[in-house]
């Protein structure tokens, strides 16, 4: 038992738990976002998968990874837009545009990743280099402080800007706001579209944050997991990062725990979080702050 | 009325997200099959129609006349056997993963050396989940363009759906967690104990920590044999040198494809003390390059090239699993052989039987640890060092 609590271990579980929290924050606070203007976007997992794979590839063809970077947030922007497309403008239904997209997007990554690197048995595959920590002493890439960063400030823009009060409005109640002349789907366009962003840069989180390499099964759930966290943090932005940062946690700590002479069951902890959601959102139920109109299509005068 | 929707709505969102949570857990794959053609496009030119109805009286003057037909392109060779061996493979993940690249390897070497004089082209097709094997098995059978069908993983339920319905194509599946099917419907499978063995004694001979690990994707018999093998290595030498206890863990990470997860496992164990990492899967070799004085073990392939901590690879090989199909269905075809696969899967274990190697061994590794390991290898290889085979999750 000792060895799990020696000041190595417990400054790894740290440093791991905002590594792993941060593809779920980044993506979590765009779906928030995104949420909160009334459109659902499910195909989290396929626009991190774009971004992911654009950023690898540019990272790979430029070797900046800032240029990669740009590249995941217009890889997430793109997929992203076409979800704003089909459920602003066409008012398809919102999970069935989402499932589909989420099926497009993981089909158009893996497609492009296999036209660019054509593999033939075990060749070398296709490797970029990694973000570099800031700081010595902070063994976290930079897009791990970008993401904890992003925390007060879509805070400060969903609860004290006027844009973000307009934005709520528009998933609580687009009637009112439309009677007010308050735009609804210019304020949907933008809010689905930076959540495409934020899950383009969560993705990339993966391909370039950590481990260099371009996988299409790479994000492996975590963009369910984010939707799962913005129902775990009750459509709040504080709730967000403690849920992202639970996950991450426990993951971590699950990792050191098989790292450990320790004896308890790993997939306890692997299930925690899930039960966790599952507990959150039955006692949540009263005083949810979904916003009313998500995944309501609104169509202008009809009641 | 209104609130009576968002309800019903919010019901459903919370219903479908709870689903998609547990598929995440299972590590669900609802990627869409992708298709990517075989690059090797040579086709020979074919003489005879019809491959499968001609019978060749003798194999051996069958296989020479063949090749001698193709160089002269003379067309008026007589009874003669099958000139062109189309292979498909489908896989559950991508072709860079290990489990498939060595077989495209093994496929690729077979065909150089043309068995029977044939001409071997193999189609290639990525990301076909378990439930989709039986129809993606069945639309390849169909197109009559392949003599040999191999799911390359646990396709067992899909291979016995389908094989009665074409007995003339001999199809095959791999790895633990498959049902013997019989009759046409082969089970090959390898494991790569004995190269594993090998690298962790560069493990055990050159930790400083006494702490080795793996990195893993489940307790898995194909997975769990090299693991156990490898800190069996670890701990024989160690014992030798008398560096005493060997410390060993194991993470699995419930995953095949999450090389992010499988770097913060490296991570994990090397916080805990470990420096000699064996990477069953991809990602630790990103943790192991920012720790100083860590080490990693490629597993499967050959992956020196991959990162410049890797010390040597545990090799799968299989040439002789894929000669044997390919030496069934000639049998069948040009002499009537009927396919009968046995009741068990048939495994290709060991480094005398071509079923595994070890990779180039980097040179970081010291001189006199290479000459153990050399020496390790030859009594394996001449039958006086036999590596057990463990499968239970290790100790």
């Amino acid at each position: 038992m000792e060895d799990l609590f020696t000041s190595a271990v417990l400054v790894g579980i740290f440093w791991a738990t905002l590594r792993i929290a941060t593809p779920l924050l980044l993506a979590a606070l765009g779906e928030l976002v995104c949420e909160s203007s009334g459109i659902l976007n499910l195909s989290l997992e396929g626009t991190m998968t774009m971004g992911a794979f654009a950023g690898f590839y540019v990272a790979n063809e430029t070797g900046s990874i800032l240029a990669g970077l740009v590249a995941a947030g217009v890889g997430g922007a793109f997929l992203s837009l076409i979800m704003a497309l089909m459920t602003v403008t066409a008012k398809v239904n919102q999970v069935v545009a989402g499932l589909a997209l989420n099926i497009l997007g993981l089909g158009l990554a893996f497609f492009w990743y296999r036209s660019i690197y054509e593999a033939e048995g075990s060749i070398d595959i296709p490797t970029v280099e990694t973000m570099q920590a800031p700081f010595e002493f902070f063994p976290i890439p930079w897009l791990t402080i970008l993401a904890f960063v992003m925390v007060p400030v879509v805070w400060v823009f969903l609860y004290r800007t006027k844009y973000g009060l307009e934005l709520r409005s528009v998933g609580h109640n687009p009637e009112a706001c439309d009677m007010r002349g308050v735009g609804i789907i210019s304020r949907q366009y933008v809010a689905v579209v930076f959540g495409g962003v934020m899950a383009g840069l969560a993705g990339s989180f993966l391909s370039l944050g950590s481990t260099g390499l371009f996988f299409p099964d790479i994000i492996s759930g975590r963009g369910w997991i984010a939707l799962a966290i913005v129902i775990f943090g009750n459509w709040r932005a504080t709730w967000v990062l403690v849920g992202s940062l639970l996950f991450g946690f426990l993951e971590a700590t699950q990792l050191a725990l098989q790292a450990s002479d320790v004896d308890l069951p790993y997939q306890l902890l692997l299930a925690l979080p899930f039960v966790l959601t599952i507990v959150a959102l039955v006692f949540n139920r009263s005083r949810s702050n979904v916003p009313l109109s998500l995944t309501i299509p609104y169509h202008r005068g009809e009641r | 009325m209104r609130k009576l929707m968002d309800r019903r709505a919010l019901t459903l969102v919370t219903m479908l997200t709870a689903l998609a949570l547990v598929a995440g857990a299972c590590g669900g794959d609802d990627e869409p099959a992708a298709t990517t053609a075989a690059p090797t496009t040579t086709a020979a030119p074919t003489t005879t129609a019809a491959p499968t109805t001609t019978a060749a009286p003798t194999t051996t003057a069958a296989a020479p006349a063949t090749t001698e037909a193709e160089m002269t392109e003379t067309t008026e060779a007589a009874p003669m056997g099958p000139t062109e061996l189309d292979v498909a493979m489908i896989m559950l993940g991508t072709k860079e993963e290990g489990w498939y690249a060595t077989f495209i390897d093994s496929v690729h070497r077979v065909a150089e050396e043309m068995p029977h004089g044939l001409t071997i082209t193999l189609e290639q097709i990525e990301e076909i989940p378990y439930a989709d094997g039986e129809r993606v098995i069945r639309d390849l059978a169909q197109t009559g363009d392949y003599e040999i069908i191999v799911g390359h993983s646990t396709y067992s339920d899909a291979v016995a759906a389908v094989k009665d319905d074409f007995p003339d194509i001999l199809f095959a599946f791999s790895g633990s967690g498959n049902e013997p099917t019989g009759g046409n419907g082969y089970w090959i499978d390898v494991f790569i104990h004995e190269p594993a063995y090998l690298a962790g004694i560069i493990a055990g001979a050159m930790t400083q920590t006494n702490h080795v690990s793996g990195v893993a994707a489940f307790p898995f018999p194909n997975v769990n044999g090299p693991l156990n093998a490898f800190i069996d290595g670890a701990r024989f030498v160690a014992q030798q040198m008398g560096k005493g206890e060997i410390t060993f863990d194991v993470a699995y990470i419930e995953s095949w494809f999450d090389p992010a997860t499988a770097q913060e496992a490296a991570a994990a164990q090397i916080a805990a003390g470990s420096d000699m990492i064996y990477a069953e899967r991809f990602g630790p070799f990103a943790a192991i390059e920012e720790a100083d004085g860590v080490f990693g073990f490629g597993h499967f392939t050959d992956q020196l090239g991959l990162s410049p901590v890797v010390l040597t690879s545990a090799v799968a090989r299989w040439d002789t699993a894929f000669k044997d199909l390919v030496d069934a269905w000639y049998a069948y075809t040009t002499e009537g052989v009927p396919y009968d696969a046995p009741m068990e899967r048939i495994v290709y274990t060991s480094m005398v039987d071509g079923g595994s190697s070890l990779g180039e061994i980097s040179d970081l590794v010291p001189a006199e640890v290479q000459d153990g390991v050399a020496q390790a290898e030859a009594a394996i290889l001449g039958g006086l060092l036999r590596v057990e085979l463990k499968t239970d999750p290790p100790e």
